[in-house]
């Protein structure tokens, strides 16, 4: 009894592994061969609207000057955009950078310093949003550093009324510190060369990623606003505007320069915030999903419940292996089948090789082959990745509808040399 | 088109009004943005793909029969020259009428585990463990690592020490499993290819090159392997069986794919240009 309840606990383990790997294939066959859609890639000329540029901050005193400069070199007409740094609490020289950067560039930089209200980058872009009339509101990270055209490449798309979002590519730039940063790389391109454009190709759902992006006021309040209270802001966002009728568009054109973690406890501990965000809107959306609104196609749905439970596949994956593991010592019939059955579970479990192949195309297509190579050491990104995720996921905090103990910043540690760059 | 390194285009462009949307002032070729690049799904990449997996995969089944009698052979050489006590017998798997593939599996006893394969192993898993809490952080992966195979020999203690003889899987049997699965999996690497390799621009040569390398490789490991099993499962009794078979099994053959797949993706091929990535120091 007990093992024929592991063995189809195991084929069902199997079964969920390869609705994602079917998922991977089709969705890197889609990028490689498929038609790609970049509507609003060919808009160089318009009215431009008038845009704030949100960029919250907690403690970036390393590359808060770098990523003003970045802004305020941007090719956008100077009397139609503003950047607003919110500074929440930060306890680091931050506050007095953007204030010097707000002197010397008055009326473009208009910082906002929080010094009460929720802590965390969702309160603090609410605030923000509630204290703006502007239009499109575009949010950056602090340490990203976008290239001169990349705020007209974000605005365009919001030229199309339907549009309630847009993401931009991310691309790391401080790849060649360590094996970490490559592995990173690699995982990025995947993500984003391959998964984001194959789901705007797809008419799927493109994630706004909320670290390069903008968003419609007029979306965004018909949406609820920003969600205080979510561990994933962006993900939550997302929904609820596509919910709400609203296209997110993802821009692979609009690539806009990270700093990846340097170092695997700071990977884990964003990786974790990453999990837990997730799995909230995972709790909070995927019913809301599955009534199948009327305004949503059949395979957007699906694809937005995958999506939203692709952090919940490293626990499935770990359960499969003790599922797996305590048949092999209860003497399950070790029969052709099951041979089968062990390879399928055992190369999923170091990342199932349509990953690799998601990977080894993004890479290939953005033309610079070498670092495929790497290749076979994304088994121990993914290896770390699983315990790190199933750890979040197993936590109470990953299902709470509101955080017991409330937002807060969860930073990801900074590497940068704040003397390398930031003029002022 | 192919492009050369510098952008310039190796080939004329045709002159229809898509060519000129890329011709350069100066005549060349302008490049395409990366998240722009494609490739075209054309009758001759698909079915190009389709005859190589098909091709290859046949060529594997035809050489099933002959491989199945080389390890044969191999393994008969191999235990005389490693003084491994054991004997060679052959299974016969039947495919329809027309193949027979002999599976050499080793005539051989995986003791049930005594007093010295407990203290030797149990140390191993323990001395293992403690090297994991030692490794510095930047190791993290081959800690966790690590710590993943101490797990699975720490079940496999607990299992040993709660059961009583004799083991559920006996090791000719399971070396002939071992060898089967790994043949499976031999027969569908030129499928596994033809999804995801063949559908690129490399040239048929370098298309070829990877699935005989890959083959060649795996052919090569694969006895050796289930003897490495056999060999430690035999001195170490079957304590290390289920470590072998979760850890060191199947993943090693799919990690090594996985390897040389990447490899080849990195070489050249004959549509996407090669760029550098843009590189900034920001330190």
């Amino acid at each position: 009894m007990i093992r024929n309840l592991l063995a189809a606990g195991l084929w069902v383990v199997v079964a969920i592994l390869v609705i994602y790997t079917l998922r991977h294939y089709i969705f890197t066959l889609n990028r490689v061969f498929g038609r790609h859609r970049q509507p609003y890639v060919d808009i160089g000329m318009g009215d431009w609207p008038e845009v704030a540029i949100f960029v919250p901050c907690h403690n970036e005193e390393k590359v808060i000057g770098g990523m003003l400069d970045a802004l305020l070199a941007a090719d956008y007409p100077k009397d139609r955009f503003f950047i607003v740094p919110i500074n929440d609490r930060s306890t680091d020289g931050t506050a007095e950078i953007i204030d010097r950067y707000a002197a010397e560039y008055p009326g473009r930089v208009r910082p906002y310093h929080r010094k009460e209200g929720k802590p965390g980058k969702a309160a603090a872009l609410k605030e923000a949003t509630d204290r703006s009339d502007t239009g499109i509101f575009l949010v950056f990270d602090a340490d990203y550093l976008p290239g001169p055209n990349l705020l007209r490449q974000l605005v365009a798309p919001f030229f199309d009324p339907s549009v309630g979002a847009v993401m931009g590519r991310v691309v790391p730039h401080n790849l060649n510190r360590t094996l970490l940063t490559r592995l990173l790389d690699l995982e990025r391109s995947g993500g984003y060369q391959v998964d984001q454009q194959a789901r705007m190709n797809l008419h799927l759902i493109p994630q706004y990623g909320g670290t390069v992006g903008g968003v419609r006021r007029s979306a965004l309040l018909d949406a609820g606003n920003w969600n205080e209270d979510s561990l994933a802001e962006d993900t939550d966002i997302t929904y609820r505007l596509i919910l709400r009728g609203w296209e997110v568009v993802y821009q692979n054109r609009s690539e806009c320069y990270e700093e990846v973690p340097e170092n695997w406890p700071t990977r884990i501990r964003q990786i974790q915030r990453w999990t837990r965000g997730h799995n909230q809107c995972l709790r909070r959306y995927a019913f809301q999903l599955l009534k199948f609104p009327k305004h949503l196609r059949f395979w957007q749905v699906i694809d937005g419940v995958l999506l939203l439970g692709v952090f919940a596949v490293a626990p499935i994956l770990l359960l499969g292996w003790v599922f797996a593991t305590s048949l092999f010592f209860m003497g399950y019939q070790f029969s052709q089948s099951l041979v089968v059955l062990f390879a399928v579970a055992s190369y999923s479990t170091l990342g199932n090789f349509a990953a690799f192949f998601e990977v080894a195309t993004a890479c290939r297509l953005d033309g610079s082959r070498n670092r495929i190579r790497l290749l076979p050491f994304l088994s121990l990104g993914f290896l770390v990745n699983l315990l790190a995720i199933s750890r979040a996921t197993l936590s109470r905090r990953s299902w709470l509808a509101v955080p017991r103990a409330g937002p807060r910043w969860e930073k990801t540690e900074r590497y940068r040399n704040a003397n390398t760059v930031g003029k002022v | 088109m192919a492009f050369s390194g510098t952008g310039k285009s190796l080939l004329p462009l045709g002159g229809g009004i898509e060519d000129l949307r890329l011709r350069g002032a100066k005549g060349g070729v302008i490049r395409k943005h990366r998240a722009m690049v494609g490739l075209e799904w054309s009758t001759t990449r698909v079915g190009r793909a389709v005859l190589l997996s098909l091709v290859f995969t046949a060529g594997v089944i035809v050489a099933l029969p002959w491989l199945g009698r080389f390890y044969t052979m191999l393994y008969e050489e191999l235990i005389w020259w490693i003084g491994l006590p054991a004997g060679v017998g052959v299974q016969e798997i039947r495919v329809g009428e027309l193949l027979t593939i002999p599976i050499p599996y080793f005539r051989l006893a995986a003791p049930w585990p005594l007093r010295f394969h407990w203290v030797v192993v149990g140390a191993a898993t323990a001395i293992g463990l403690l090297l994991s809490f030692l490794l510095p952080v930047k190791y993290l992966p081959a800690r966790y690592f690590i710590r993943f195979v101490a797990l699975v020999q720490t079940v496999s203690l607990g299992f040993f020490a709660l059961s009583s003889p004799p083991f559920l899987y006996p090791l000719p049997g399971y070396t002939a499993g071992m060898l089967t699965a790994g043949i499976a999996v031999l027969t569908l690497i030129p499928i596994v290819l033809g999804f995801s390799f063949y559908i690129f621009d490399h040239s048929l040569a370098r298309q070829m090159l990877l699935t005989l390398l890959l083959l060649g490789h795996l052919a090569v490991l694969l006895p050796l392997q289930v003897l490495i099993h056999a060999w430690l499962s035999h001195y170490l009794s079957a304590l290390v069986q289920p470590t072998m078979f979760f850890v060191f099994g199947l993943l090693v053959e799919v990690l090594v794919f996985v390897a040389f797949y990447g490899w080849a993706m990195s070489w050249p091929g004959e549509e996407i240009p090669q760029t550098q990535p843009a590189r900034r120091a920001l330190r």
